[in-house]
């Protein structure tokens, strides 16, 4: 009785000093966990399940594909079926005209349309505009840019190339601006061109050429810390004469196929390659196909490496672990099968709730405009 | 009852308040009833589940919103980033969490954004193990699961 009366009197006793929140709703969970920083929310996807679903680190490929001027977005789900991606823009239509994209940094994927640049999250369909470069007579915009993720400071850094209108290797620089400060620098980057880029845990990696028609291509990242390109060494032997250079992310790493190796690569925390998969029988690849490296399949604890065939119109997904092919996805969609095949471009993406500070502006051109000068 | 251009609202432990209709609608859930139904703004509002404190708390800051909104000039948008600090800093974390619950269930948009923000600066630092013991969580994994599941990101620790 006693007892009795010492709980309902003092309710609040009940609960100590370092409160206990009772139940919160999972839409408030939801936008709570949308304004951590990526290394808060990697920390916390072992809370408990509900929470891993959420911040589902759960990654999936991506790829679109431009058909009669209109652009579609594609993603796999867990059992590798493929389904359509609501476009990022609001009035639906993209035109494929000046459509590129770019690469993706902790499940934000960046894409350019005419001379805009985009940043676009499709597991949170958030996409802004981040700026519009004009092109200048001096200074050339190579067609690529990239993005990548700082956790010491949690902010992302958009990083665009420029070649000088000289044509000397050796003058073209990237702006690298800060999507939280809203700083920009610009960073020597003495090579010809960018190929492509992938972000592995946040580190931007491009593959570039060292000079213009020369073929052995490097893979370069950019040192958040010193703000500078650092060249990673190759495995050996080091040079091939090869354009089948893909890069991805595997199990967190940095991945890498290149077309006459019987192996695939990783560049782990160890600052160093290792063999993670190699081919029993090695599928011919031609010139126009494609890899794409690190597709991991969710859920499965499968690191997955894919390639598409223009020739036999079907993507091979192989288990990196087993060594073995582990799914062939034909016939994805039919009539993108038919006529357009060709144009596929595909991406590895995470689903996060990644969302650089939203809260303002992110109109950049001012201060890009100003390095340009 | 309320005069022209104001409202009632009543909290669920009978407080009420009555305030500027402009106020009242920073709640997209109090417009939508004034919107649908002329009766509740002739009428008192009943706000289901939100105790007097917690409505003070609402009112004071849709309050300080509603006038900014309107005129920019006597409520700078410096002075308003001032006011959301203070507001926020000074509750304590029952009180967020009755708050939070109150703006999302009134769509008050503006302060569930600044009641989430403020959570996320408490939590981002924390371990997984309080973040359970804050959102009273129990640990649905297995000691495995939760050891894979951080072995894919060393360097989130």
């Amino acid at each position: 009785m006693n007892m009795m009366e010492t709980n309902t009197n003092k309710p609040s006793m009940v609960q100590s000093e370092q409160t206990i929140l009772p139940q919160i709703p999972q839409e408030i969970i939801y936008a709570i966990l949308s304004r951590l920083p990526e290394k808060s929310l990697a920390r916390f996807s072992c809370v408990c399940k509900l929470w891993h679903s959420l911040i589902g680190r759960e990654r999936g490929f991506f790829y679109l594909l431009p058909k009669e001027g209109k652009i579609r977005f594609f993603s796999s789900n867990k059992e590798l079926v493929v389904e359509e991606l609501p476009s990022p823009l609001e009035n639906g239509v993209l035109r494929d005209a000046c459509f590129r994209f770019h690469g993706s940094c902790n499940g934000l994927l960046i894409f350019s349309l005419a001379n805009s640049i985009y940043l676009w999250n499709p597991s949170t369909r958030w996409c802004k505009e981040v700026l519009q470069i004009q092109p200048s007579p001096n200074k050339k915009f190579i067609p690529i840019c990239g993005l990548c993720y700082d956790d010491s400071t949690d902010d992302y850094k958009l990083l665009i190339p420029f070649q000088n209108a000289s044509g000397r290797v050796d003058e073209n620089f990237v702006t690298v601006t800060s999507l939280r400060s809203k700083e920009s620098r610009k960073v020597s980057f003495p090579y010809a061109t960018v190929m492509r880029g992938c972000s592995a845990n946040g580190r931007l990696h491009w593959i570039v050429q060292e000079y213009k028609y020369f073929i052995p291509l490097l893979i370069v990242y950019f040192d958040t810390k010193t703000n500078e390109f650092v060249k990673l060494p190759m495995p050996e032997p080091p040079f091939r004469l090869s354009n089948q250079l893909q890069i991805g992310v595997v199990d967190g790493c940095l991945g890498m196929a290149r077309g006459e190796d019987d192996f695939v690569f990783s560049y782990g925390a160890e600052e160093s390659w290792s063999t993670i998969f190699r081919w029993r029988k090695k599928p011919k690849i031609k010139k126009y196909d494609g890899w794409s490296v690190g597709v991991p399949v969710p859920g499965t604890s499968k690191e997955l490496l894919a390639a598409k065939f223009r020739h036999t119109l079907s993507m091979n997904v192989w288990d990196m672990k087993k060594c073995n092919l582990f799914k062939s996805i034909g016939n994805i969609d039919k009539w993108m099968m038919k006529n357009h095949f060709d144009n596929l471009v595909w991406e590895t993406y995470y689903e996060t709730l990644a969302c650089p500070d939203t809260s303002s502006r992110l109109l950049l051109e001012d201060e890009i405009n100003i390095l340009l000068d | 009852m309320a005069s022209k251009g104001n409202l009632t609202l009543k909290s669920c432990n009978g407080k009420e308040f009555i305030v500027e209709e402009k106020v009242a609608v920073m709640s997209t859930t109090i417009k939508n009833m004034v919107d649908v139904d002329d009766s509740f703004a002739q009428g008192v509002i009943p706000i289901i589940g939100v105790d007097g404190k917690i409505l003070a708390k609402l009112i004071e800051y849709c309050k300080e919103h509603a006038e900014a909104d309107e005129d920019e000039e006597v409520k700078s948008e410096e002075y308003l980033k001032k006011f959301d600090e203070k507001f926020v800093d000074e509750l304590n974390l029952n009180d967020l969490y009755d708050l939070l619950k109150a703006s999302n269930y009134l769509e008050i948009t503006k302060l569930l954004n600044l009641l989430c923000q403020k959570v996320a600066s408490m939590i981002k630092g924390k371990k997984p193990e309080e973040i359970r013991r804050i959102f009273n969580i129990k640990n649905d994994f297995t000691p495995e699961e939760e050891e894979e599941i951080n072995r894919q990101n060393p360097w989130a620790f």
